[in-house]
């Protein structure tokens, strides 16, 4: 992919790292409900 | 606005959860792409093109996806339990350097080996964990801090072992461990790939520690230090061995990771020879919500994405 669009490859380590950050938000969320 | 916590976690809750959390990071990642000036669209099928757009490239994620099944159950087993193992990077290497020594002069034959092997590195895991873990419940030293510190201590055993007496000879110069015994490799899964039988122990490894997690004492025990810890002393678990019990299941798969990698891909040890397989293990873990069967799967999606995109 990299070769052929010019993307970095690193941006595999940056989904992956976005991926832990956006699951932990999710779990909050899974975890606690929003009340008013 | 407050946040309230659940009686009760609804099963839809836990499956969505983690494709939620996908779908938001590839947003997220695609803003970035297209910052760069390329589609994200484009550039996600270039990706998945990569990752599963043939036989080798298939073969080649699945091999990437063996030691994140492992390194990911290893975080899984000790996460439920609420012990921070951090420390998937060094127990990998750990396995995998012991089976790179213990292998390069066993004189054994490769089907009695093999699983020698394998013990040897789960068995070295364990007991780096072991450490800490002992550290935690005798003297409440953070886990965290001493499995993350532990991981640099052993990469720089290890390229002080492979600069020095198990330097491989036939590397020309390249600081390469010996390797093991050609008996000792683990059989190709698909012929002409680099895909071996590891990936079918990773996948039994899952099962085995979804029955230990599900249909054992120790897994109910384990789950329950894990919920709440005083509840469970409370009620006669004792707390202590469960603990060491989960430490040693723990650095064991994170070291079979290393054992295999050894004797399926690389035969010996280098420096480099994981780009972060402990640390994305634990990525890994919590994508699949800490369950054994999740694991697999986000352990292939967690491969792909670093499969896809290599040139």
């Amino acid at each position: 992919m990299s070769r052929a669009t010019g993307v970095p490859s690193f941006i595999a380590d940056v989904i992956v790292a976005l991926c832990l950050l956006t699951m932990l938000v999710a779990l909050l969320f899974t975890t606690y409900r929003v009340r008013r | 606005m407050r946040l309230e916590r659940r009686a009760h976690v609804p099963l839809y809750l836990v499956v969505v959860a983690p494709l939620a959390a996908v779908a938001v990071a590839l947003i997220l990642a695609g803003a970035l792409i297209a910052a760069a000036g390329v589609s994200p669209a484009t550039a996600y099928a270039e990706m998945l093109r990569g990752a599963l757009g043939s036989r080798l490239s298939v073969t080649e994620m699945l091999t990437r996806a063996t030691p994140l099944i492992l390194t990911g159950l290893a975080a899984a087993v000790a996460f439920r339990a609420r012990l921070w193992n951090i420390g998937g990077e060094g127990q990998f290497f750990v396995g995998a350097l012991v089976t790179a020594w213990v292998g390069h002069s066993l004189a054994l034959p490769g089907p009695v080996g093999i699983p020698v092997l394998m013990a040897l590195g789960m068995a070295s895991g364990a007991l780096l964990l072991a450490g800490p873990a002992y550290l935690r419940l005798r003297f409440s030293v953070d886990e965290v801090v001493t499995t993350l510190l532990l991981n640099f201590i052993v990469i720089l055993f290890v390229g002080l072992m492979i600069e020095g007496p198990l330097r491989d000879p036939l590397a020309f110069g390249w600081p390469s461990s010996v390797p093991v015994d050609g008996d000792f490799r683990l059989p190709d899964l698909v012929a002409r790939t680099r895909l071996h039988i590891g990936f079918l122990v990773a996948i039994v490894a899952a099962g085995a520690v979804w029955l230990i997690l599900a249909r054992t004492v120790f897994g109910a025990e384990t789950r329950a230090a894990g919920l709440n810890a005083s509840a469970a002393a409370f009620a006669g678990i004792s707390l202590p061995r469960t603990l060491m019990g989960v430490a040693l299941l723990s650095g064991a798969l994170a070291g079979l990771a290393g054992s295999v990698e050894v004797l399926g891909v690389t035969a010996g040890v280098t420096t480099t020879m994981s780009p972060g397989f402990g640390y994305a293990g634990i990525v890994v873990a919590m994508l699949a919500a800490l369950h054994p069967a999740g694991v697999v799967a986000a352990a292939i999606f967690v491969a792909t994405v670093f499969v896809g995109p290599t040139p």
